[in-house]
């Protein structure tokens, strides 16, 4: 390696020709140069490296600014939803154990899938709400209903494997990350997904309606449907009987009737947060709101009142 | 004070930070963590995914992994930049798998760059743009003024006003430092938690 001092003794064409900046014809004499000039050959052997480097920076591009304070928050958010109880169990803790099913039956409803539904523990009373009608009067919810018998079958059948798959990518639990075989999925074990695939990922960042209450949530779009990871922060302990509810909405046809759909219930220890994992037909890129609700049981007719809420990024 | 001595001691000190974090205690240390390296792992991201939405997913995941993981790490035989940048290859190269195990379907839900045959290049870009920050003002711009604004050495030395071997010197040893940062990141990090 070359001293600090030595290089000073090359020419300063030889800083042009590392960072690119000489002329043409210039940069051809320099090549002469370079045959007889041992500091400028040094310099260039040098620095040759950086220089190509610095020569193809890409353009920057910067995170967004609240980036980091929602890092921070989810993985805290998943820290204390380790120690709490949370009603809804994160998804790879039931793929670590999936009962055989040989012959997935065809899905009379379409969503969520058998495999998955069986996951969910919802609170006491509170299952005839999961995909409840919408609320003002319009037929049920026609994200998952209108989809073809046909394709519903095949998302029922690879939505193991696609879950399986959605939580390597997107690491729902270490656990499942770092089985062997699903460690370091690469492109070589993508097929397990079979005709599934993962499209698009949409961020869901939730706003307190009051007080510090903060969270987000991330929707996967896999075979059949979306898989939902929601992190909350802060949040009260309810009343006993009283649980929090997650729900899609979209503007209905009269104002002040939005269409909603149950994305899953679910409660916080005294910590306050909670890190779920939740399905659902609702296609976020059309029920664009995402709204956290404090509810009762038994009075379905009544919107909880709404805690945190947040505009899907498309 | 040399440039490894201080690169020794980041490392010590993120070191430190992944312990306290593999120790349950969260806060402090990841946001000082997301703090240094956020804008380099969502760099990274950008560049290996071609999407600013699957980057910020990429990166969060990242951070999740580091939380679970932490207690892998070994202060004795990993460098921290290194740890993080071999989990944000796999997270990386799970995202890209799951995206292109749609190759069948409609060009834009495959729309994923190729990737390069090796992500160094890319670690060497964000070494070398996250060294930039480091070095002194002086340096820092003969080197913007002739990479920004493609000026030579001698008009540099026109706009500043400063002799020409002074801008040669202040260029030269401005690239020496930056190259130092690339020989830290070489030894640990290639070839590191690459599936």
């Amino acid at each position: 390696m070359t001293a600090d001092g030595l290089i000073d003794l090359a020419h300063p064409e030889a800083a042009d020709w590392l960072l690119g900046t000489l002329e043409p014809a210039a940069a051809a004499e320099f090549g002469d140069h370079l045959a007889g000039c041992g500091d400028c050959r040094t310099a260039v052997a040098e620095l040759g490296h950086v220089g190509r480097v610095l020569q193809q920076l890409p353009p920057t591009v910067e995170p967004p600014p609240d980036l980091a304070a929602r890092i921070v928050d989810s993985v805290l958010a998943a820290a204390a939803g380790d120690r709490t109880e949370v009603h809804l169990p994160r998804l790879p803790a039931a793929l670590l154990a999936p009962r055989p099913r040989p012959q997935a039956p065809p899905a009379q409803r379409p969503l969520p899938p058998p495999e998955l539904a069986s996951l969910y523990h919802p609170s006491p009373g509170t299952r005839h709400r999961r995909v409840p009608a919408a609320r003002n009067g319009t037929p049920a919810p026609a994200a998952g209903a209108a989809r073809p018998a046909r394709r519903q079958r095949r998302a029922g059948r690879y939505a193991i494997a696609a879950a399986a798959a959605a939580a390597a990518a997107v690491g729902l639990a270490a656990a499942i990350a770092f089985l062997p075989g699903l460690a370091g999925t690469t492109s070589a074990e993508a097929p397990v997904i079979g005709g599934g695939t993962i499209g698009a990922a949409v961020l869901i960042v939730l706003h307190p309606a009051a007080g510090t209450v903060s969270g987000q949530a991330t929707a996967w779009h896999l075979p059949g449907g979306w898989s939902v990871r929601l992190q909350v922060r802060g949040l009260g302990q309810l009343a006993p009987g009283q649980y929090y509810a997650c729900w899609y909405a979209r503007s209905g046809n009269k104002s002040r009737h939005p269409v909603l759909i149950s994305a899953g219930t679910f409660s916080v220890g005294p910590s306050g947060s909670a890190d779920v994992s939740m399905w659902t037909a609702a296609d976020p890129r059309q029920f664009r709101t995402m709204e956290i609700t404090a509810e009762s049981p038994g009075d379905a007719s009544q919107h909880g009142r709404v805690i945190l809420s947040g505009v899907a990024r498309t | 004070m040399s440039l490894s001595d201080a690169g020794a001691r980041i490392a010590a000190q993120e070191a430190r930070l992944i312990t306290q974090i593999a120790d349950g205690n969260l806060e402090e240390p990841m946001q000082e963590l997301c703090h240094r390296y956020e804008k380099s792992l969502y760099g990274f991201g950008a560049h290996i995914l071609g999407d600013e939405a699957l980057a910020e997913v990429m990166v969060q995941e990242i951070f999740q992994r580091l939380w679970r993981t932490a207690g892998r790490f070994d202060p004795a035989s990993d460098s921290p930049r290194a740890f993080l940048f071999g989990i944000a290859r796999s997270v990386g190269a799970e995202i890209r798998a799951s995206r292109l195990a749609g190759a069948g379907r409609p060009a834009r839900e495959s729309s994923l760059p190729p990737l390069p045959d090796s992500v160094d290049p890319i670690l060497d870009a964000l070494a070398v743009r996250e060294a930039f920050g480091t070095l002194s003002a002086p340096r820092a711009e003969v080197l913007r003024l002739a990479l920004e604004d493609g000026l030579t050495q001698p008009e540099i030395a026109q706009r500043l006003e400063v002799p020409l071997d002074t801008v040669t010197a202040r260029t030269l040893h401005g690239m020496q430092a930056l190259r130092a940062a690339l020989g830290e990141r070489a030894p640990g990090e290639r070839g590191t938690g690459d599936g």
